[in-house]
């Protein structure tokens, strides 16, 4: 084989590594760029029907196929390990879908979770009572009624790991703060770009 | 001088001469043998991305709609990317020392590649420390620091601007980068050596072999009917 010119081959190494780093970094950005969510009410939805507990409620809002998800359910798992909690965790269920949305293996995994209990959100309306458009939201509220903590538990999208959002979720459960905490949300949409928001948001 | 000391002088020059070029055929036939190696690597390691991928987090969702997950398009596309000029000047040009240099720069690039498919779980970090462990199959510690210097660099800048990503916690001491590139050294430490190790075997092999191929030559010039 003949031989390029040196100078010819070092170029293309250096062009080379100059795309990877270009190439990761965007995929960096992809992961650390959180999803939408509305305003979470300040005090516990009243038409909501999902279960109370007597202390704080946690609640997160999931896409039964969201890959990302695999990563929050971790986290919360832990968590829940940690505090020795109980946590609900709302599966949407969008309408005119098949059985397969009761089915996933997110769902099967939530259920098999010490201290979480399971419901189906049938047709996003609870997760737009909280104001919840992205998969992995976490939401807490104190025994009053009032929201303690609004936002995701991981450090990325589908990265498990230490998060600022774990942290003051972990204290907030530990009872060492007061204040609620908002950190960025890694996951799927709750509800497409082209579709109409929640059947029935506003009502 | 005397003929017999000339004859001496000559046939030790000869056995040097001819060890120095064994050596160097060592060296670069095990050089060609490790690219051949990292071939087949790279191309397993771009598939098992695409696996992975295809496998943890095929779709991504809004709504009730899905589209293929950027994952499935960063092992395809990046994974590629990072295996595909290695890949070419290891099948091209192999036993260059440009081509070590790339090839183990991929192998790293590959850590992080794979860390981020699989959602930075801890286990596939040991993925560095095969890699580093498979370079110095070369038997060159030239590669090692290649390698090595682009650990510490992904450490460095993604300590600066995205901190919790690599030490878990979102303001870690000043001195956590310096900790994460000391693990790489102790190891590169021990790698160093066995390439020194691995050089002084091929050294002492081809000195061996020159000296039986001028026996030999030798006993078959002394053999042949005058």
């Amino acid at each position: 084989m003949k031989a390029l010119p040196k100078l010819v081959v070092v170029i293309a190494a250096i062009a080379w590594f100059t795309a990877i780093v270009f190439g990761g970094g965007a995929l960096l950005r992809y992961s650390a760029t959180g999803g939408r969510s509305s305003p979470t009410p300040a005090a516990w939805p009243v038409t909501s029907k999902l279960p109370r507990d007597a202390r704080t409620t946690m609640v997160m809002f999931a896409h039964p196929f969201c890959a990302c998800t695999q990563a929050s359910l971790a986290e919360l798992d832990r968590l829940l390990t940690k505090t020795r909690g109980t946590a609900t965790v709302v599966f949407l269920e969008p309408l005119n879908v098949d059985e397969s949305w009761r089915d996933s293996r997110l769902i099967e995994r939530a259920r098999g979770m010490q201290g979480v209990t399971v419901v189906f959100d049938d047709a996003g309306h609870e997760a737009s009572l909280f104001g919840a458009e992205t998969s992995g939201h976490v939401v807490v509220y104190d025994a009053g009624g009032a929201l303690r903590y609004s936002g995701g538990i991981t450090q990325a999208r589908g990265h498990e790991g230490w998060s600022a959002g774990q942290e003051s979720l972990a204290s907030i459960l530990g009872g060492s703060a007061s204040d609620s905490s908002k950190s960025p949300i890694y996951g799927c949409a709750l509800t497409g770009s082209q579709e109409p928001e929640f059947a029935d948001k506003g009502k | 001088m005397s003929s017999l000391s000339q004859d001496v002088d000559a046939v030790a020059d000869g056995i040097v001469a001819r060890a120095d070029q064994r050596f160097t055929d060592l060296r670069n036939d095990n050089f060609r043998r490790i690219d051949r190696m990292f071939f087949w690597l790279l191309l397993g390691q771009w598939l098992f991305g695409i696996l992975i991928a295809v496998t943890v987090s095929p779709r991504a969702w809004d709504g009730t709609e899905w589209h293929v997950h950027q994952h499935v398009y960063a092992a395809i596309f990046l994974g590629l990317g990072v295996a595909g000029l290695p890949m070419t000047l290891t099948w091209l040009y192999p036993g260059r020392p440009l081509t070590r240099h790339v090839a183990a720069a991929s192998q790293v690039l590959f850590s992080a590649l794979l860390i981020h498919l699989t959602g930075g779980r801890i286990e596939t970090h040991f993925h560095v420390f095969g890699s580093l462990a498979f370079i110095a199959f070369y038997r060159d510690w030239r590669p090692l620091i290649t390698a090595s210097v682009i650990v510490a660099a992904d450490h460095f800048l993604r300590g600066w601007f995205w901190p919790e990503s690599v030490y878990g916690v979102a303001s870690p001491e000043w001195w956590r980068f310096i900790e994460h590139a000391m693990w790489v050294v102790f190891i590169d430490a021990f790698l160093v050596l066995s390439c020194a190790f691995g050089v002084r075997d091929f050294r002492a092999m081809a000195e061996q072999t020159a000296q039986v191929e001028a026996l030999a030559e030798h006993a078959i010039r002394g053999a042949r009917p005058a």
